[in-house]
């Protein structure tokens, strides 16, 4: 029977830890905090499996960091925060991180930050209801192309395709939308309806041709997307998002995190039941049908505390991996064993 | 003060001693002394109303038996009544008594505070954002709203 082993407890935040990040070619782990923190971490090169802060960005924002991202190619790391901006962050040659853009914009507090596959677009959402949409237009240089504002609540997460130019966010209107451009013009391409209430996280498999969400109704619910319908008379023929399957009750109160192994077929959860659970999904050649099982659970991940995010590890050789941040400021890492 | 929403709410008697009714077993020190409704009641009764110079229980919006605690499962949920179904206060209420709880019980305490059922016009958006942790998060660094949550905490203070 499979089972998640604890790896390392790494303590250094003095709040609640909101969420966990790796970076995409090394095994570090970035971790952001109400206390107006972000903590870097890795494991210790002597190979002694020890893990040690090795990096504290501490006078970024004046409120909670809400959410952190690695750009794809590991140099520049993005926070958001509750103080309505969002940073942009590059590592110097002696380690220390400078800020090298502030996004503003944004009514009020910003919720998630996300980076494209390319690194070429960063998006971004709030409490005021829309998605930013940004490009990368020189190393420091950020341009907002678009203000999507069809959501009719907050923004609670936004997440980028694995490979194309396509966006996903998920609301506390209970809808996910996904988001295309076409010929500069970005706009909403699909509205998934089915979560009861808050959808608080989302992500895709490794494809891009699944997405699993999850929140505030406790169910964990799995969509594939479907080829356009050619027959339509519509001006865009968008692919469209069926739902697929749904676990319902997954988590025994709101789930706050879903991560999809890019490496595996194993989603992540984890929620305010202070729970951590590994599903393992398998689909049909065609598509058409999803089974899920439960394959691994740890009943109290941070003790009594509810558990924020749940993160796999993108890289190959650590593939069995992943992260957690808790209310109770711990970040822990396990291996699925 | 003439905007204020329910002008004259009705006042109810309140139970002049704490309701916790002393128990044998309360002096035996083998017996866990676990939380039940009674002390969640108590920290909660004495919150100053937004509108007037009358706490929740002098305004009938807290009362005990719309409390349950289930103290194996860490898990408290309250249910409060706002004096008028289109109360303007009831998220400000809410979130007292949610900072109530949270600066007064211990962290492995699960809190779900709703509106009574049907007491409310706006009762599912009420209780969806009272029960949203990150609103709540955020409303508590905004230090106006603190300010206004801690001046109607103030009669809890060392009841």
């Amino acid at each position: 029977m499979p089972r998640l082993e604890l790896v390392a407890e790494l303590h250094g935040h003095t709040d609640r830890a909101w969420q966990v990040c790796w970076h995409p070619t090394s095994p570090i782990l970035a971790s952001c905090s109400g206390d107006k923190s972000v903590r870097l971490w890795r494991p210790d090169p002597s190979g002694s499996g020890q893990w040690t802060c090795i990096a504290i960005i501490d006078d970024a924002h004046k409120r909670t960091i809400r959410s952190v991202a690695f750009a794809p190619n590991g140099k520049l790391l993005a926070t958001a925060s509750f103080d309505a901006s969002t940073a942009v962050w590059e590592q110097g040659a002696d380690g220390e991180f400078e800020c090298v853009a502030t996004l503003e914009g944004h009514e009020n507090e910003v919720k998630c930050v996300s980076w494209s596959a390319s690194g070429a677009l960063l998006s971004t959402c709030s409490r005021d209801k829309s998605v930013w949409i940004w490009e990368v237009v020189g190393e420091s240089d950020f341009e907002c192309l678009s203000v999507l504002q069809e959501h009719e609540q907050d923004v609670k997460m936004v997440q980028w395709h694995p490979n194309e130019e396509l966006l996903a966010s998920a609301s506390y209107d209970d809808t996910i939308k996904i988001w295309r451009e076409d010929d500069d013009d970005w706009y909403c391409s699909d509205t998934l309806k089915g979560h009861t209430s808050t959808v608080w996280g989302l992500d895709f498999d490794g494809s891009g041709d699944r997405l699993a969400s999850a929140g505030d109704d406790k169910s964990l619910r799995f969509w594939r997307r479907q080829p356009p319908d050619t027959s339509s008379g519509a001006y865009r023929r968008d692919p469209k998002w069926v739902s697929s399957a749904t676990i319902p009750n997954h988590h025994s109160r709101t789930i706050y995190s879903v991560s999809w192994s890019k490496l595996n077929d194993l989603v992540a959860t984890c929620g305010g039941d202070d729970a951590v659970k590994i599903v393992e999904v398998a689909t049909s050649q065609d598509g058409s049908s999803t089974q899920t099982r439960v394959a691994a659970e740890v009943v109290r991940a941070h003790g009594q505390a509810d558990v924020n995010c749940v993160r796999w590890c993108p890289l190959r050789e650590y593939a069995d991996l992943l992260a957690t941040a808790g209310d109770d400021g711990v970040v822990r890492v396990w291996r699925f064993v | 003060m003439s905007d204020l929403q329910n002008a004259n709410p009705t006042i109810y008697e309140v139970t002049k001693k704490p309701t916790r009714v002393h128990r044998p077993e309360d002096d035996d020190e083998g017996v866990a002394d676990l939380f039940d409704a009674d002390e969640v009641f108590e920290l909660i009764r004495h919150i100053n109303d937004p509108e007037h110079p009358l706490t929740l229980e002098q305004l009938n919006v807290t009362q005990l038996d719309k409390i349950s605690v289930d103290p194996e499962a860490s898990h408290v949920t309250v249910r409060f009544t706002p004096t008028i179904p289109h109360c303007s206060m009831a998220t400000l209420i809410g979130l007292c008594i949610r900072v109530r709880l949270l600066r007064s019980l211990p962290d492995r305490f699960k809190v779900d505070i709703m509106v009574t059922e049907g007491t409310h016009q706006s009762e599912h958006a009420v209780n969806k954002q009272l029960n949203d942790k990150e609103r709540v998060a955020a409303a508590l660094e905004n230090s106006h709203l603190l300010e206004v949550v801690n001046q109607c905490l103030k009669t809890t203070i060392d009841k």
